[in-house]
């Protein structure tokens, strides 16, 4: 959006008129662009950026441009020049996919430079977009990616080997809080009664270790549900024993896995199913 | 659907609600444990069993995966794998076993 005249120049009258009808908005010079970055954690996002800008010649000029965050959680960062004058508002929301809040984090910001080593001048608005909530500024104001509710998931692990126990590690760039986790074992004809813990550690340490009350012997098959707000159990009611966890929220690296004394090698273990909150960490 | 050569975990690389998901290698259990004790190649502390050693320290896979990403220095440059440990390989679609059973009646 290049623009000859400069803000210095013009009629002291066209100054204040101009002043006058952008109160509120930003002024930028040439070498100022906007900054948009993304976490995001869900395929096929794209989002519209969109906005308003008014040139030194006191006309309004719209634009709009996408913006394709990564899958990965990582960062993604585009730089956009807006020429001289003032942003007078700016909005994005996603166009294509459907996140919902806790998986794609928006950030504007004004730069002066046009390379990664920028030097970061203001932070205009941060926070969660969806395709129907978008991130506005002004309006949204500067949020943590760590505020407020994350995005519920239903996540199936891996279905451990026979003999192996169940182990999921907290992804790159996420922040979790594990509401619950269900997980079918077998056992085989060996005898000993399997008490299960449900331990979380930070991929070296152990922080926590929740065991059940009561336990699983051979020959049998029991769904066995792990939630914070679960009671010890001593008698397994229908097969399907709740065991209560520990409230905690879990750093990326950290896991959530089960320790089972007695697991005999052809106990087998399913597919855990974990329902989990989770917050993108990267964006904190 | 994949398996995971170190550990022989299945996991679906993608989950339902369209994110990725990185799958990593247990610790040994108990019995995974016994068994290395067995063939000589870990030795536990003197009285101490496998079912109690899984309790005090972690052993973990020589080769294991690790599919959780380091990002990048650069933020233009591609995320790392972990580990690749052994590997993994496809073994085709998930067999569907927790699905709905619809009965006309």
């Amino acid at each position: 959006m290049p623009d000859s005249l400069e803000f210095n120049t013009l009629p002291a009258a066209q100054q204040i008129e101009l002043a006058l009808h952008t109160a509120g908005a930003v002024f930028v010079s040439g070498d100022t662009v906007l900054q948009v970055s993304s976490w995001n954690s869900l395929a096929s996002v794209k989002l519209t950026i969109a906005g308003r800008f008014r040139n030194l010649d006191g006309r309004e000029v719209p634009f709009s441009f996408a913006h394709t965050p990564n899958t990965d959680r990582t960062i993604k960062s585009t730089l956009h020049s807006l020429g001289d004058g003032w942003l007078l508002n700016v909005t994005a929301c996603a166009s294509s996919a459907a996140p919902i809040i806790g998986q794609t984090f928006v950030r504007f910001q004004l730069v002066r430079g046009l390379d990664t080593s920028g030097i970061v001048l203001a932070t205009l608005a941060a926070c969660y977009v969806t395709a129907v909530q978008p991130i506005a500024w002004p309006g949204s104001g500067v949020r943590s990616s760590l505020d407020g509710d994350g995005a519920l998931r239903s996540i199936a692990g891996t279905n451990p080997a026979a003999g192996a126990d169940i182990s999921e590690t907290v992804p790159t760039g996420a922040r979790w809080f594990l509401h619950s986790l269900t997980a079918t074992l077998v056992t085989d004809a060996t005898v000993a009664t399997r008490n299960i813990a449900l331990v979380f550690d930070d991929g070296a340490s152990e922080l926590v270790s929740a065991v059940s009350q009561g336990g699983q012997a051979a020959f049998l098959t029991y769904k066995w549900s792990f939630t914070h707000n679960g009671a010890p159990f001593s008698t397994p009611q229908l097969a399907r024993p709740v065991n209560p966890t520990t409230p905690v929220k879990l750093l990326a690296g950290w896991r959530i896995r089960t320790v089972n004394q007695n697991l005999a090698p052809a106990d087998d273990w399913g597919v855990p199913q974990l329902l989990v909150e989770e917050w993108l960490e990267g964006a904190a | 659907m994949l398996q995971c050569t170190a550990c022989g975990g299945k996991y679906n690389p993608t989950n339902a609600d369209g994110t990725a998901y990185f799958h990593a290698c247990p610790p040994l259990s108990a019995g995974e444990l016994q068994a290395a004790v067995t063939a000589g190649k870990v030795v536990l502390p003197g009285g101490e069993t496998a079912a109690i050693a899984v309790q005090q320290r972690r052993y973990e896979r020589l080769q294991a995966r690790n599919e959780n990403i380091v990002p990048a220095a650069d933020p233009k440059q591609p995320a790392t794998m972990k580990a690749n440990g052994k590997g993994a390989v496809d073994i085709g679609a998930p067999p569907i076993t927790d699905a709905p059973v619809k009965v006309d009646v």
